[in-house]
């Protein structure tokens, strides 16, 4: 499976930079072969069936590729959003120089991210998760500017720096315990009264080693900065790859490491679950005073994927429900957002929120797509952010932590007060004569190739919402995995 | 037809109701169709007049919604079709082109949302779809308007929110309380929950924001002040309505006696009716403002005495829908009258209500009606009179008008007696 | 078939081969690149050859000229020895196909006798089973690598040279000195024997001490390192790969050698071995510092080397308790660092002959204009930092494993800071080349052999990140560090 993104990626590197066909089909075969992949593992597990690949590391120490409910459930999204942002990412450097390199370091993300989903260990999971790291660096620097170079710079001392911290507690942790083996409900049972002080600062190591990329909050000071990055990278940045997947290991740590009861004994979830709300709060007041658009999703997206750490902090099942789903729909939405923010740049030069006045009428179809994308931020229903906010908020309640809701309230007022003026700019201003620098596209709004990507995923949004309660939707999945976590066999 | 195939039959009406105009959004189809806002509407027609009650169970939609439509429900939904139905016709002559297409768009989606909210028999529904109307709403609302209207578009909008986080924290009490989210049930369990206090507050309050009574009028005034005749028609039937609708569905009323709760939430009626019949007597204020403000403290106070005497309420429960509905249809009726005497007078529909054009007439009759029935103060009554005299030289058909809306005054003073009859046996 | 393989002297010929073809080369310049080419190629073979052996019959022992211990020529080879060997062969393939590009006439034929000689000396001191065998390696050696400093011809390398040749002398006579007055003392040189004979007394601590600085001197510990960075950064590029990616580590293999059999029974918990660990430290520190500080990529890298030697000295005082991991991760940095710092002044070499000039800050959009050398020098820089999945990683992951579980935090932090501070060079680079630069310049085209060498060479640093299981059984043959399995 990850081959599958590994081998385009690679060979894409070779590619000359003429050929563009080629690479359009290599890229899209691979995404395609890859979701086929995903969708047939998925029957699979669901059906029971196990899947796992072993490679000896070290001595004791193997990397381990398993297909568990939580990994497909992240693998599923890296899946079908590689296939629309490659889609996307086709048409939106259409014409730009260093192509090849650029869908080279695309390819090779993805890889990251499917084994960050996939790993079965702790080590494993380091591994590609450092991978990632500089998989997304040539990424952020891609357009060569001094200002690129810059945030590249930034973004690697947060996270080299995070993945240092890592290293530390997970070295630490295998002194300690022998395995690092994910198990749902943790491995550390084991483990002496004596030795909690060590695992609380253990904790506190992994947690601050992927709060670095999931931007917890004084940790995430390189995610606005990374914005000078092309579009679908930011897209692919915010909705699957990097930020998700250090909300993906503070899952994993909560959950399969130190394992939720473990954990809340010790006492760790408490100042977690606090750090969170303290991000979504600072998150959404920064997002406020932004007029660089792409700025003011950034700061979203901090807001927005501290309900993932949120939910799972709060320590509850139908909590965890929430943070897990929120995984998904996040995804979903922020990519919306982000493809949006890149059409109105690459139609008509929009960069800034000053700029967007009456841009409704202009490109009816992206802002369609963004404002499904909004509501679904804002958390109305029925688009996804709804059902999160749903299960956060009734997990809270469950879990005795009535300040959570709260909190939830108040993202939501803050999260509508910078999402409606867009949209109402957008829908309901007298568009200026002339747009800042405007690209023709002929009769149609903007290239099919820039439009379809984000109307899709805005209807997946959508759908995950609206259908929330059927087979197989994100949230049956969500609700399968919080069983798993927490019940005791 | 056996009875099996015409519920089966009327569930599909019921869903193609709210699905049609949904579905009808879409630019590229209601810009083929002739009459697109009518033909949306049709379906929901045909529902009120085909007999039977059903509800129809939706699992998969959200976390499992359920339609319904009974005898009660089919009031208010009457009620929404004839309102939506003379906005359609008032609404036809606005601009060609985009505006138009966009027009039609945001009227349908706020049509889909409200039919939607009056079939929903669950809490998660209902909120989902007054969701949609409401947004839809702000979007048909502050459209084409000018700076005026958006001003008053965002107080509606920064109310819209506020509600429905209190709202939503009321539904997350309900799901936190019990499985069974549709409407009787979260009633009964939340009777006996102990945040029962708390819920109905937020509950309260909530749909008090959205229906605009007193002291949460901010927005219904100044939203009336600056729009036009179909819109003004539609604040009617679409937010302050449902707001009804809801506050009716989602308080735990005939379950539990809430005593100093239910005291409050009477008084406040109580001096919402007071207050805004003070209002209607100043000359200067915005009338129909009132008389929906007046109108929605009527029915709190009512609403105050369901829940401090659940035996009452039980009683009177099936009077509720249909107040709702004739309460909702009365308010429309008169900005219906409005447009259209103003029509005749050939005078910008945009109304800012001045003093000495035909609403003044309206003025003048209701503050006969407040000063006959209520206060009582013949030498007002003369002076004003006198004035009102001097003003109204028109012609004819204002003296038709004039007496035409006396004859309304006596509907008009009865519901108000009824709700004040309620409120004293409360008392 | 299976009998002559195993029974075949690979060892002997192993030092023999590059002898004979160092002096053919230097007879006949004109077929010297061929020669030389074979002869690498053909030692690689023989290394396998004695891989081979060694699985079949285990520690290979050889009495050259059947005289054996206590004052002949032995030569011997364990699993340490072998990689070792193997490194050898491996670096020096790529080197020797590099430089059939790089080196062009006159340097041509004056470099391939040097580097076979280089090549001669590395592989007996592998195989050395004597003291005093291996002084005269490190004579051998040291004179050839100052020989090939010098080569590059320019005013800065000569002085390069100049001093790279005083501390080497200086270094190989501390040793000699200590190997004398072992001699005197226990008479022998063998190193077996020794073990057996040499008990605590003033002559052997003086001749440890002696021998001790001596090979510091030459590993280029900190603050012994002094004569390291001009001399790597000025010679030519096969020869600063060469001198960084093996001679360091041929004396430091000496001293773990020496370590293990003698010193550590001896002297072990004197002290001596936090000693190393904290000039170790230092040295990380002070070396990653100053790499970060350079503003040329050539004495970058060779400050890189010498924080990258001050990670081997921090495992010393972690034996005690973690003898495994710290060991292993030393074999371990040994091996990652030599192909990746071989990969990384390869590309740096093909900078340099791209642009004509190796300023960081000039580096002009290499990215695209040379994307094999910047992923060579991008994936060999991964392995330094230690960053997974690397050869480095697994080093770093072992050597931490091992602090932790002493509880020398102190250690870590080092390790960690290391870390930072080498990804922090490593990306000054990196970014650099992604930018244009304020003058644009002119560039030469680059060898094809050139480019891919260096790339798979630090491939070769990043697979070595997925053979730990196998690589670290090699090592655990003949049992090289006195501690049973490497683990259980």
């Amino acid at each position: 499976m990850i081959a599958s993104s590994l081998l385009p990626g690679l060979i894409i590197f070779g590619l000359a930079e003429e050929r563009v066909r080629l690479r359009t089909v290599l890229n899209l075969s691979g995404a395609l072969v890859k979701l086929v992949l995903v969708g047939f593992v998925l029957w699979g597990v669901s059906q029971g069936q196990q899947y796992e690949t072993r490679l000896a590391l070290l001595p004791g120490l193997e990397l381990v590729l398993r297909a568990g409910p939580l990994s497909l459930l992240f693998v599923s999204l890296s899946a079908l959003l590689w296939l629309v942002t490659t889609v996307y990412a086709i048409g939106y450097l259409e014409g730009s120089p260093h192509r090849s390199r650029f869908f080279g370091f695309f390819s090779l993300c993805v890889t990251a991210t499917v084994g960050v989903a996939l790993s079965g260990n702790l080590i494993t999971f380091l591994l590609f998760y450092e991978l990632l790291t500089l998989a997304t660096y040539p990424l952020v620097v891609h357009r060569g500017t001094e200002a690129a170079r810059h945030a590249g710079l930034i973004y690697l001392r947060y996270t080299i720096a995070g993945g240092a911290l890592l290293l530390v507690a997970t070295v630490w942790l295998y002194t300690l315990t022998g395995t690092l083996e994910f198990t749902p409900q943790g491995f550390l049972d084991s483990v002496g009264a004596e030795q909690h002080t060590a695992l609380i600062i253990i904790f506190t190591l992994l947690i601050a080693g992927f709060g670095v990329k999931a931007a917890l909050v004084p940790l995430h000071g390189w995610l606005p900065l990374a914005m000078v990055a092309p579009a679908p990278v930011s897209a692919l940045l915010h909705a699957v790859a990097v930020v998700k997947a250090g909300a993906f290991g503070i899952v994993r740590v909560v959950y399969d490491v130190f394992g939720v009861e473990f954990a809340a004994n010790l006492g760790v979830l408490g100042p977690l679950a606090w750090l969170a709300a303290i991000t979504i709060i600072y998150g959404s007041l920064r997002a406020l005073f932004q007029d660089d658009l792409k700025r003011r999703l950034a700061f979203s997206t901090i807001s927005q994927v501290s309900y993932i750490v949120l939910g799972t902090a709060i320590a509850g099942p139908i909590a965890a429900i929430g943070g897990v789903v929120h995984l998904v729909h996040q995804g979903l939405m922020k990519i919306t957002l982000f493809f949006c923010a890149g059409n109105l740049a690459e139609t008509l030069g929009i960069h800034k929120i000053s700029e967007m006045n009456g841009v409704g009428r202009r490109m009816p179809w992206t802002m369609t797509a963004f404002t499904v994308g909004a509501f679904g931020m804002i958390g109305a229903p029925p688009v996804a952010g709804f059902v999160t906010k749903w299960y956060l908020g009734l997990g809270a309640l469950q879990a005795g932590q009535e300040w959570v809701i709260i909190v939830l309230a108040g993202s939501s007022l803050l999260n509508a007060a910078y999402f409606l003026p867009i949209l109402h700019r957008a829908w309901f201003q007298e568009p200026p004569n002339t747009w800042p620098k405007e690209f023709d596209f002929g009769r149609k709004e903007t290239a099919w190739m820039l439009l379809l990507p984000p109307v899709i995923t805005a209807l997946m949004a959508l759908a995950a919402g609206l259908l929330a309660a059927v087979a197989f939707s994100p949230l049956e999945w969500a609700q399968f995995i919080a069983e798993q976590e927490f019940s005791r066999p | 037809m056996s009875a099996e195939t015409y519920a089966i039959l009327l569930s599909i009406v019921m869903v193609i109701a709210v699905v049609w105009p949904l579905l009808l959004t879409i630019p590229a189809l209601h810009s083929r169709l002739y009459w697109p806002r009518h033909l949306a509407i049709v379906p929901a027609a045909l529902l009120t007049v085909l007999p039977g009650d059903i509800s129809r169970q939706l699992p998969w939609l959200l976390f499992g919604a359920e339609f319904a439509i009974d005898g009660v429900t089919r009031w208010v939904l009457a009620m929404s079709v004839v309102i939506w139905f003379i906005a359609a016709t008032m609404m036809k002559s606005s601009k060609q082109g985009f505006a138009n297409g966009r027009t039609t768009t945001f009227f349908l989606l706020t049509l889909a949302g409200n039919l939607g909210a009056v079939l929903a028999n669950d809490l998660v529904g209902f909120f989902c779809f007054t969701t949609i109307m409401g947004y839809g709403f702000y979007a048909l609302f502050v459209q084409n308007g000018n700076a005026e209207t958006q001003r008053a578009g965002r107080l509606y909008l920064i109310f819209l929110i506020i509600a429905d986080l209190l709202l939503f924290e009321a539904l997350l009490l309900a799901a936190f309380t019990t499985d069974n989210l549709r409407f009787e049930g979260v009633r009964a369990a939340i009777a006996k929950a102990s945040s029962s206090q708390f819920y109905l507050w937020v509950t309260f309050i909530g749909f008090a924001l959205k229906t605009g009574i007193w002291p949460a009028h901010l927005w219904l005034s100044s939203a009336f002040k600056s729009t036009n005749q179909a819109t003004a028609l539609l604040i009617i039937g679409v937010p302050v309505v449902m707001g009804w609708l809801g506050a009716v569905r989602w308080l735990p009323l005939g379950e539990h006696a809430f005593g100093i709760s239910a005291m409050i939430i009477q008084m406040v009626g109580v001096i919402g009716v007071l207050y805004a019949t003070l209002k209607l007597c100043t000359p200067t204020s915005v009338k129909i403002v009132w008389m929906s403000s007046g109108a929605a403290s009527l029915f709190i106070a009512a609403l105050g005495t369901g829940l401090a005497h659940p035996t009452i309420w039980r009683q009177y429960e099936y009077l509720g829908y249909p107040f709702i509905a004739s309460l909702g249809g009365l308010l429309a009726l008169l900005i219906v009258t409005i447009g259209w005497t103003q029509k005749t007078r050939h005078q910008h529909p945009a109304v800012a209500l001045p003093r000495v054009d035909i609403l003044s007439r309206w003025i003048g009759a209701t503050r006969q009606w407040v000063e006959d029935t209520l206060l009582g103060l013949p030498s007002l009554w003369h002076v004003s009179r006198l004035k009102l005299v001097k003003h109204y030289q028109y012609g004819s058909h204002w003296q038709k008008l004039r007496d035409f809306v006396v004859g309304w005054k006596a509907a008009i003073t009865l519901f108000v007696l009824l709700g004040l009859a309620l409120a004293w046996l409360a008392t | 078939m299976g009998a002559v393989f195993t029974e075949f002297p690979w060892g002997v010929i192993l030092i023999l081969l590059p002898v004979t073809g160092g002096i053919l080369c230097f007879l006949w310049p004109q077929i010297a690149k061929i020669t030389g080419l074979f002869i690498v190629f053909v030692v690689a073979l023989l290394v396998v050859g004695l891989a081979w052996q060694i699985f079949n019959n285990g520690v290979y022992r050889h009495a050259v000229g059947g005289w054996g211990a206590p004052l002949g020529v032995d030569l011997y080879a364990d699993g340490l020895s072998l990689l070792m060997l193997a490194i050898t062969a491996l670096v020096g393939m790529g080197v020797s196909v590099y430089s059939a590009a790089y080196f062009k006439h006159e340097q041509a034929a004056q470099f391939w006798p040097l580097w076979l000689l280089l090549l001669a000396a590395l592989n007996a001191l592998f195989l050395s089973a004597d003291i005093f065998n291996v002084y005269v390696t490190f004579e051998l050696m040291g004179l050839a690598a100052v020989a090939l400093v010098a080569l590059a011809g320019s005013r800065e390398a000569l002085g390069a040279a100049m001093r790279y040749l005083l501390a080497a002398l200086l270094g190989s006579l501390a040793y000699l000195l200590g190997v004398a007055l072992l001699y005197h003392g226990f008479g022998t040189v063998d190193i077996a024997l020794l073990v057996e004979r040499a008990e605590p007394s003033p002559v052997i601590w003086a001749a440890l001490g002696l021998m001790g600085a001596g090979l510091l001197l030459k590993t280029a510990l900190f603050p012994l390192h002094f004569w390291l960075p001009p001399a790597h950064a000025s010679a030519p590029t096969p020869v600063s790969a060469l001198l960084s990616a093996l001679v360091v580590k041929a004396s430091f293999y000496i001293l773990l050698r020496l370590w293990l059999e003698i010193f550590d029974p001896l002297v072990g918990g004197a002290g001596v071995e936090q000693l190393l660990g904290l000039l170790g430290a230092a040295a990380i520190l002070w070396g990653s510092v100053q790499a970060l500080r350079q503003t040329r990529l050539k004495l970058l890298i060779a400050y890189s080397t010498v924080a990258q030697v001050g990670y081997l000295f921090l495992a010393f005082p972690l034996v005690a308790a973690a003898g495994v991991s710290a060991w292993s991760a030393v074999t371990y940095l040994v091996l990652s660092h030599a192909l990746a710092k071989a990969a990384m002044f390869m590309a740096a070499g093909n900078l340099l002959c791209f642009g004509g000039h190796d300023r960081i800050t000039d580096l002009d959009r290499v990215v695209q204009r040379l994307p094999l050398t910047a992923a060579a020098f991008a994936l060999a820089g991964v392995s330094i930092m230690g960053l997974p999945p690397s050869g480095g990683f697994i080093g770093k992951w072992l050597l931490l494993e091992a602090a932790l579980m002493q509880g020398r935090w102190d250690l870590v932090a080092v390790m960690i800071l290391g870390g930072l501070l080498a990804a922090g060079y490593i990306f000054k680079v990196l970014g650099y080349a992604f930018t244009q630069a304020d003058i644009s310049h002119e560039s030469k085209a680059v060898p094809a052999s050139m480019e891919w060498t260096a790339l798979l060479l630090a491939c070769g640093a990043i697979l070595l990140g997925f053979l730990a299981v196998p690589v670290l059984s090699l090592v655990g043959i003949g049992d090289p560090f006195g501690i049973g399995e490497v683990r259980p």
